[in-house]
């Protein structure tokens, strides 16, 4: 060995000391707080669009998290004049731009009409019954002016069980916000964080609240329009309208992006069978709807009014292209009408679903803008009328 | 408690701190047996119980074949690698078989043994006890060290969620040895913890994300272009390659800090250029404990024939992906990769040994077709593992073939 590589080795052997680690890390927490500190005003940004509905949660494939907890982290007289929208990717509006979606064009309408509320869209892409739950729960503490919950029928026809998902950290999360009166009644109903799933919890809120990083991870990584697979649609339509790739490239099959749904089925390109509205039964599903139940319960015992809204179902799609069967068109009829009667006998207040265009969906049940728009206004319109305007909209502690 | 979380690492905090304070030898491996056993409480309590059996019964029959002489050890060493599978039929089954209700799971109080999960890493303390038993009988390990020793490596906490599957003799000296941890040991640690980190949360999360999404039944559409489809499986598989390799790096990490090399489990296997490469490069300590129990057990049995070889190759591929899940799609994707081992070491073995064909293959060009089609075949056969049956993944293939012919 030579004796400059000695020398080198003899230097690489003494590398590491404990002066030399504390240096490194004191070097890092550096990095990280001049890190967090250029993120403010990104985060400034996003609460802004979290209280006008434009805010939408992170893709919900169970990788990010979602933006749901931003409900717990505002001023509570801001809070407490806003209407939270629950529900599923239909409420949440992937592909439309995010002034076009249900919640954000709520708002819109609310101000038009001379009252303006904050508007957030609390919905998950894959949403179902169970989704209101946490959110109801973490009204206990940090109370809203009104909640609005989706109720989209085929969730409700019974069916094979399927075991219960786990609760994400973010359920958790808003699970841990409910009063003690709503955790017996999370009890009763079998929803109770283990005591591991509560320390991470609550480990996990000491983190968001300090961390500004962590806290905005979630909506930092993708867009909450699935940009990447909307880029691609878009970049391939282009190619394909300035003759680089071959024309069938044009056309869409799995309606990403914003079309009308008799625009994006052309020729050959047909919807596949998951987008089949399946009624197996003409019955109610007694789980599900103690979901639904059990989310009216919460939301009154914090003294938050809750008003569940069915959504337009597609059936003129599912007729064009022969989806469902005659037996299923006569049990979501009959499916309606047990669910509204059942509804109605245990005092849950639900608004009709509205004839929507035909322009009006993308697909069997998400809108296009138009469609958002038509059903904002109906949402609007019964909300204030059933609430008796501006009263029932005040905060819970000045009714 | 899952491997990424905030409580996960202040327990590892909590262990790391204690680890060095208490004396070296016995008491850090009764430490680690005891962090192990409240760190399987975090999440059930019951599995804490059931891997104490799993790890003593396995203590108490590997005792059994070591006071055999060699050539009478056939029937202990029979109990001792059929009992870990029969525990891990029994708990992997246990709620199928008990007929318990699963919707009402969240119901059960928490004293109550909730059948519905089974305990966490079971198919690795399976793996890892059958080794021990295995290396007595073909005399690679000469006899099985104290309960405490037993139970540290069959418990160890780090390597319960996702491996990477460890060698009794090369564990066990390790633990507790060090007398105190020293700047290098905390550096080569936290580093490969950061990388890790990168890997999982800034690499792998955004990947996944997207590809998943792609890999939805309803993106396989009729009429729906290959060009998501195809994006979405290439990334799924380096989704799962950077996720994979990013929790095996907190895994050695972590197990640095407390003065434990562990397996590696990935070295770069997208530089494979032919598929006995790969496996050499892809989840290495499983595919070599395939290899080592399975593959040369039966190779050696069925030595004369000329079959032998890849036949044990063939059956190792179909464990490995029964290992995975007793599913369709799991025997699809060790169906393949078995036939398409096998095929290569027949070709190894026969064709490449001609002067001409070894003359070819040495060559550039043809080690680059090799690479490319090894990366490409490989990430294909993952659409077993981003779909989530085996009708769907057959979706995916029809629709891309579809696609790609013009349809």
């Amino acid at each position: 060995m030579s004796e400059r590589n000695a020398r080198a080795a003899t230097l690489a052997g003494s590398a590491w000391t404990w002066s030399r680690l504390a240096r490194l890390a004191g070097l890092m927490l550096l990095m990280f707080a001049v890190a967090d500190l250029a993120l403010a005003p990104l985060e400034r940004r996003m609460e802004e669009e979290a209280w006008s509905g434009q805010l939408q949660n992170a893709p919900g494939l169970g990788i990010a998290d979602a933006t749901r907890f931003m409900l717990l982290g505002t001023s509570a007289l801001r809070r407490e004049t806003a209407v939270a929208v629950v529900g599923s990717s239909v409420t949440f509006g992937p592909g439309l731009a995010p002034g076009e979606t249900l919640p954000a064009q709520l708002a819109s309408w609310l101000a038009a009409a001379g009252h303006p509320r904050p508007v957030f869209n609390c919905a998950q892409p894959g949403g179902d019954p169970r989704t209101a739950v946490p959110v109801a729960a973490a009204l206990g503490t940090h109370p809203v002016s009104l909640l609005l919950v989706e109720v989209l029928l085929p969730y409700y026809a019974e069916h094979k069980p399927a075991p219960v998902p786990p609760l994400s950290s973010d359920d958790i999360v808003l699970l841990e916000a409910a009063s003690p009166a709503q955790r017996e009644i999370l009890a009763r109903a079998g929803i109770h964080p283990t005591a591991s799933e509560r320390i991470e919890a609550a480990m996990g809120s000491q983190v968001r609240s300090t961390w500004r990083l962590y806290r905005l991870r979630g909506s930092v990584w993708w867009d909450p329009a699935f940009t990447p697979t909307y880029l691609i649609w878009s970049l391939r339509r282009e190619l394909a309208t300035s003759g680089l790739l071959p024309k069938r490239f044009h056309g869409q099959s799995t309606n990403v992006g914003r079309l009308p749904w008799r625009e994006a089925y052309v020729g050959d390109q047909r919807p596949g069978v998951n987008q089949r509205f399946d009624f197996p039964s003409d019955r109610l599903s007694s789980d599900d709807y103690s979901e639904l139940r059990l989310t009216a319960e919460l939301a009154r015992s914090a003294g938050v009014p809750v008003v569940f809204f069915e959504l337009p179902l597609n059936l003129a799609f599912q007729r064009a292209f022969h989806l469902m069967s005659e037996d299923d068109y006569a049990h979501l009829d009959q499916l309606r009408s047990s669910l509204a009667e059942r509804m109605e006998r245990e005092g849950l207040d639900m608004i009709p679903a509205p004839t929507l265009p035909d322009d009006g969906f993308l697909d069997r049940a998400h809108l296009t803008p138009l469609g958002a728009r038509i059903l904002a206004k109906h949402l609007g319109e019964a909300v204030l009328q059933r609430l008796s305007g501006q009263e029932a909209l005040d905060p819970p502690g000045q009714r | 408690m899952q491997l990424l979380s905030w409580s996960y690492a202040a327990f590892f905090v909590l262990v790391f701190s204690l680890y060095w304070i208490v004396p070296e030898g016995r008491a850090r491996k009764a430490l680690l047996v005891a962090a192990t056993l409240v760190w399987f409480c975090f999440g059930v309590w019951w599995h804490a119980v059931a891997a104490t059996l799993m790890g003593t019964t396995s203590y108490w029959t590997a005792r059994w074949i070591a006071s055999r002489p060699p050539e009478r050890r056939g029937v202990p060493t029979l109990v001792g690698v059929s009992l870990p599978v029969c525990y891990f039929l029994f708990f992997r089954h246990l709620a199928q078989w008990s007929g318990f209700d699963l919707q009402h799971a969240d119901l059960l109080p928490w004293w109550v043994p909730n059948p519905v999960f089974a305990p966490v890493g079971l198919s690795f303390i399976m793996f890892e006890t059958i080794a021990i038993q295995a290396d007595l009988y073909f005399g690679k390990l000469e006899r099985p060290g104290s309960w405490w020793s037993h139970m540290v490596f069959t418990l160890y906490f780090p390597t319960r969620l996702i491996g990477p599957l460890r060698r009794y003799q090369s564990f066990v000296p390790q633990v507790g040895v060090q007398p105190r941890p020293t700047p290098e040991m905390i550096a080569r640690g936290l580093s490969r913890v950061g990388v890790g980190l990168l890997k999982k949360v800034v690499i792998a999360n955004p990947i996944g994300t997207f590809a998943l999404f792609n890999m939805r039944p309803e993106m396989m559409l009729e009429g729906a272009s290959a060009v998501p489809l195809l994006l979405g499986l290439y990334g799924y598989w380096f989704f799962l390659y950077f996720d994979f390799a990013g929790y095996s790096d907190i895994v050695i990490g972590t197990s640095r800090l407390l003065g434990i090399e562990v397996p590696e489990n990935f070295n770069s296997p997208f530089r494979a250029t032919n598929v006995s490469e790969y496996w050499q490069r892809w989840h290495m300590s499983l595919s070599f404990w395939v290899r080592d129990y399975i593959y040369t057990p039966v190779a050696i049995a069925w030595r004369r024939s000329s079959w032998g070889a890849p036949g044990g190759a063939f059956l190792s591929m179909v464990v490995l992906g029964l290992w995975h899940g007793v599913e369709l799609r799991y025997v699809a994707f060790g169906v393949f990769h078995g036939t398409w081992l096998a095929g290569y070491m027949l070709y190894r073995d026969r064709l490449r040994r001609r002067p001409g064909v070894k003359r070819l293959a040495s060559r550039p060009i043809t080690r680059a077709v090799g690479w490319a089609t090894t990366l490409n075949l490989a990430i294909l056969s993952h659409v077993f593992y981003a779909t989530p049956s085996f009708d769907v993944a057959m979706l995916w293939v029809r629709t891309v073939l579809h696609a790609l012919a013009g349809g």
